[in-house]
């Protein structure tokens, strides 16, 4: 992989990017822990929101706007996650409008889900609160062309029960953006307000196959004690008669399939693939010779890898739902790099969520922290190949990570790769949680091969 | 329990009070802290970045050697050093993710003979400086060897660990 172009982001940590062709201009949004930092193209201080780059010459990019986040007490804000759909895919938008759905807080005691208007992204503004009040935000799913939003969202006073990540599913119906509409709160069975003992974790963030496939992956726990559960979609959105109490019978109906994973892993990130045929499976056998994969990533959480295990990602064979089964992992040895002593967090973190056809069931693109962005080639998804990675250097704006292992604190400043994330033109956008930037990266060499499909297994 | 032991208990309790306030009248404990940042900036150390990482002209070695790690609070330090540059805050201690790091750091910039540098200092969820450490941007690395006794992990960072076990 080589850069392309580079944004510094102003300096802001940064979570989640997408990138979108918005009318023949590729938009990327960027989502921002909490902080605060001047903003130089206002002069103030603002606490960190969201960031809109226009990336059309992804050598040079341009920062349009930034779109603060909620004020005050810094300690459980920021803008983390954003989505962005067309009006003219909507249901009931406005074609010709853009819009963004963007977490607003996220752990405090008024925490919000929010939608902009984007239309022209460098002068964004708020269309509709959501929903507020909550306890907890995370990474919500929103589907374009029904308007159903997944938000991850907690109220304490509806009595939902989590351990771990304090957070669940509220699903709205945001086809027509200026109006959502509530349809019920999810999660594990035995995180319901009428449930009893200890509760199974909070999710992390749901990826849905839309009405094609009726699917939903929703993968719980972040890094430990995970578990991916597998959701029937119409089910799902139908099923129920209590949308925020609903009964254990209400809460199983949708359920299709669960694994519990290794307490040392949890659920972060989990992205379907279906239909993959598998180069060894093509002669001789006559069924199950292509498989519905599943890329579910846990997530490091330890600086320097003090008190932790790696964090890895896995390829789960989906094709019998009720079952899903382990069958790779994908990893990235500690050495050569060295990586438990290049400072701030070592392992996997977040996959891809875009499905375009370039990528989508060849190469699996996982941000890994200070082992930057790495990339496998996965079209044998029973042998996946390391085929590519690009670790971003840090510079001036780079946060310090500290540790302190057996008395001896630590304060280095590395790279933290948090999310990467794809463009309909093949390019690779890194975000680092450690306030780098941004940095757009293309293939070069075989993965280039692979990504423009000129590049053959080598058993073909 | 009987009453003697209550009696000892409190007593041990407020020796203990005491002992962590004489503490905190200490010097600090800085990861470091050498150097002169007193002398203005005479340019900007930031090579490409819009943000502007820009030394700090209030940054002053008397302000920084003030701040106690485990006492000062994050009102101390503003009043001691102003304004950050920058905050940061992952927002996970209060979010019961899986995490092991402190989360909310300030970032101060200063300039000394040595060159451009970083002073980061981490706080606690109870709003105490834990780690105060000046990070040359040449290494990027700062270290404190050997005992450290201004460091203590935060609530957080304790249930992170008790998880862990």
């Amino acid at each position: 992989m080589e850069l392309v172009g580079f944004n510094d982001l102003q300096g802001r940590s940064a979570y989640q990017p997408i990138i979108i062709n918005q009318d023949g201009r590729e938009i990327a949004y960027v989502g921002h822990h909490a902080g605060n930092l001047k903003n130089p193209l206002t002069g103030d201080v603002e606490p960190n929101g969201t960031s809109l780059i226009d990336v059309t010459d992804a050598r040079r990019p341009s920062y349009l706007f930034h779109i603060p986040g909620p004020a005050g007490s810094i300690d459980a804000a920021g803008s983390q996650m954003v989505r962005v759909c067309s009006g003219s895919v909507l249901p009931r938008g406005i074609p010709g409008k853009w819009y963004l759905l963007r977490s607003h807080g996220n752990a405090g005691p008024d925490e919000a889900h929010e939608i902009y208007d984007v239309t022209d992204p460098a002068h964004p503004s708020r269309l509709t609160v959501i929903v507020d009040g909550l306890s907890n935000t995370h990474k919500s799913w929103w589907e374009c062309d029904t308007g159903i939003a997944y938000l991850v969202a907690n109220k304490l006073s509806e009595g939902w029960r989590q351990s771990g990540s304090n957070q669940h599913l509220k699903i709205y119906d945001l086809s027509d953006p200026e109006h959502p509409a509530y349809i019920r709160d999810f999660g594990l069975v035995g995180q319901e307000p009428s449930s009893t003992g200890n509760p199974p974790p909070g999710i992390h963030g749901p990826i849905s196959a839309g009405t094609g496939k009726n699917r939903v992956y929703m993968p719980y726990g972040v890094g430990a004690n995970g578990v991916v559960q597998i959701v029937d979609r119409e089910k799902l959105l139908s099923d129920f008669t209590d949308p925020v109490n609903p009964s254990r019978e209400e809460m199983l109906s949708p359920q299709k399939g669960v694994l519990a994973m290794s307490p040392d892993q949890g659920g972060h990130s989990a992205f379907p693939i279906y239909g993959m045929p598998i180069p060894e499976f093509q002669q001789g056998f006559d069924r199950l010779n292509s498989r519905d994969i599943l890329i579910l990533v846990s997530e490091a959480g330890a600086n320097q890898c003090f008190g932790e295990g790696p964090h890895l990602a896995f390829l789960l064979d989906i094709s019998n739902e009720s079952t899903p089964w382990p069958i790779s992992t994908l990893r990235v040895p500690e050495f050569p790099g060295d990586f438990c002593n290049k400072g701030g967090r070592f392992g996997a973190h977040a996959v891809t969520e875009s499905f375009y056809p370039q990528f989508y069931g060849k190469l699996a693109i996982i941000s890994w922290f200070n082992a930057g962005v790495r990339v496998w080639d996965i079209r044998d998804p029973f042998d996946p190949q390391q085929i590519a990675y690009f670790i971003p250097a840090p510079n001036q704006n780079t946060i310090a990570n500290c540790a302190t292992i057996h008395e001896v604190t630590t304060c280095k400043k590395a790279i933290q790769t948090n999310n990467v994330e794809v463009d309909d033109r093949g390019l690779v956008y890194a975000a680092d949680r450690a306030g780098t930037g941004l940095h757009i990266l293309r293939f070069t060499g075989r993965a280039r091969e692979i990504v423009e499909g000129h590049h053959e297994h080598e058993d073909d | 329990m009987s009453t003697k032991m209550i009696d000892a208990r409190i007593r041990l309790k407020w020796l203990a009070l005491a002992f962590g306030l004489s503490l905190c009248s200490m010097s600090a404990s800085i990861a470091h802290a050498s150097g002169d940042a007193s002398r203005p900036a005479k340019r900007a150390v930031n090579n490409g970045a819009q943000a502007g990482a820009r030394a700090d002209v209030r940054l002053k070695q008397k302000n920084v050697a003030k701040i106690k790690v485990g006492c000062s609070t994050d009102v101390d330090v503003k009043s001691l050093l102003g304004e950050p540059w920058r905050t940061t805050n992952y927002g996970e201690a209060h979010c019961g993710c899986y995490h092991h790091d402190m989360q909310e750091v300030w970032e101060y910039r200063g300039l000394d003979s040595s060159g451009s540098y970083t002073l980061h200092i981490e706080f606690d969820d109870d709003r105490l400086a834990q780690i105060v450490a000046k990070i040359p941007d040449r290494s990027g690395v700062a270290a404190r060897g050997g005992k450290n006794p201004g460091f203590k992990p935060g609530a957080a960072q304790k249930r992170a660990l008790r998880a862990e076990r």
